[in-house]
């Protein structure tokens, strides 16, 4: 994975560039650990996986509102 | 935490948005683990974003972003539901973001697979990988690397860094353009509606970021817009330092940048600084808890007031009496601190490690 053209021209790109094409992976990677949902109150409804929100979406043919939300 | 007013006011409550929502799929992401970082690619400092995507990890638009005075200044009820609006008619005509400024995610990774993760999480009893977690990990390991630049910590610029100041709540309104910018050379002018960037289409703050974030320092944009209704295009020329900002003491990874003062304390509010004889506009903080071993040698107290900081006096935060260092110091620098403890004033000299304690 490790790019030397992508390496020797770092000091001209951005952040995202670096997670693309800097040597910054191991592999294998840890399995992802389950973290417990906290639902929240409110008006809508959420679903808490971008997995399911995907099927869904493909199942009924809206669109997607995904929001990042740190709640700890 | 900030955006709690804005998420738990407007996202959660707000009747509009609300009946929005209905007509789309809403996914709330709590923590980053196991989320494909080659897709959600955002600016890892925030603690709110939002896209707007179909089923097939396609966007439409990106909701979020800040400048740094302000967590809450491009988010509003009326900016989101007009998004939403857009994105609903965009969805209607299969008009999917085409550019190559977003991934498709076809290369997935996983933050748990950043090389510097797995020591990260071993200390923690709670295994959740925050946003800026996903940051962090990869700026200490270019620091491992020896590939660390504080710029780095730069990420996703706001329009007005390179002059076009965004409306925060129609954000593809320029109200305002920054004599001498890139933008202003460019010829751009406020009330210009944005239409796209290098082929991007802008509906957001976000997404002229997240053009900026794809843009490297010496470069070219195409700029379409309408003028009175009439399209134009303006080609701005980017150089130097635009990424840059003058106070990034919000961000959660600036931690990795440099040295730290290893204290925790508190701004004195106007009527206490008034009580201790300390100017209004002038350094004020009380410390409140000293956790760094190179502090507690200083000869540092709990209840001591800084009133200057390498010298400086201005007033500052907590956050930004942190992020001096980090910017400013190397590792194995020493820095005066004027300290008041009772009626004395006392000059101590905070010599930093000299590399960084984990």
């Amino acid at each position: 994975m490790p790019n030397s053209r992508c390496t020797t021209r770092i000091s001209l790109f951005a952040f995202v560039t670096l997670l693309t094409c800097l040597p910054i992976w191991k592999t294998p990677g840890m399995t992802a650990e389950k973290v417990a949902v906290q639902k929240v109150d409110g008006n809508i409804q959420w679903i808490y996986s971008y997995q399911g929100g995907k099927q869904q979406a493909r199942r009924t043919g809206k669109p997607l509102f995904v929001v990042f939300r740190c709640e700890r | 935490m900030a955006c709690a007013d804005f998420d738990g006011q407007v996202v959660r409550q707000d009747p509009e948005i609300a009946r929005l929502a209905q007509q789309f799929i809403c996914v709330r992401i709590q923590s980053m683990n196991g989320i494909n970082l080659d897709l959600f690619q955002f600016e890892y400092d925030l603690t709110w974003m939002g896209f707007f995507m179909d089923g097939n990890d396609r966007f439409y638009a990106r909701y979020g972003g800040r400048l740094d005075e302000d967590a809450e200044s491009h988010l509003s009820q009326q900016s989101l539901a007009r998004v939403m609006r857009q994105v609903i008619g965009l969805h209607r005509d299969k008009a999917v973001q085409t550019s190559h400024y977003e991934s498709q995610g076809l290369n997935p990774r996983t933050p748990e697979q950043l090389a510097a993760m797995t020591a990260m999480l071993a200390n923690r009893d709670n295994k959740c990988i925050h946003c800026h977690d996903v940051k962090v990990a990869t700026l200490k390991h270019l620091r491992t690397l020896n590939r660390f630049r504080r710029d780095l910590v730069f990420t996703y610029p706001a329009p007005a860094n390179i002059g076009i100041v965004i409306d925060p709540h129609q954000q593809d309104l320029v109200t305002r353009v920054t004599p001498d910018s890139p933008a202003s050379q460019g010829g751009m002018r406020s009330g210009d509606r944005l239409k796209s960037v290098n082929g991007h289409r802008i509906l957001t703050f976000a997404d002229f970021s997240r053009v900026l974030e794809k843009t490297p320092a010496d470069s070219q944009l195409a700029v379409t817009y309408l003028r009175a209704g009439v399209p134009r295009v303006s080609r701005l020329t980017l150089s130097g330092n635009w990424r840059r900002t003058s106070d990034p003491s919000w961000r959660e990874s600036l931690h990795v940048a440099g040295p730290n003062c290893g204290l925790w304390g508190k701004k004195l509010t106007e009527k206490e600084k008034r009580g201790k004889g300390i100017p209004a506009d002038q350094l004020g903080l009380k410390v409140t808890f000293i956790w760094g071993a190179h502090t507690r040698r200083t000869g540092l107290r709990v209840g001591d007031i800084i009133v200057s900081l390498d010298g400086l006096r201005r007033d500052m935060t907590i956050q930004q009496l942190h992020a001096y260092p980090m910017l400013k110091k190397e590792y194995g620098d020493t820095m005066p601190i004027l300290v008041q403890r009772g009626k004395q004033r006392l000059s101590l000299s905070l010599r930093f490690p000299d590399g960084p304690v984990e």
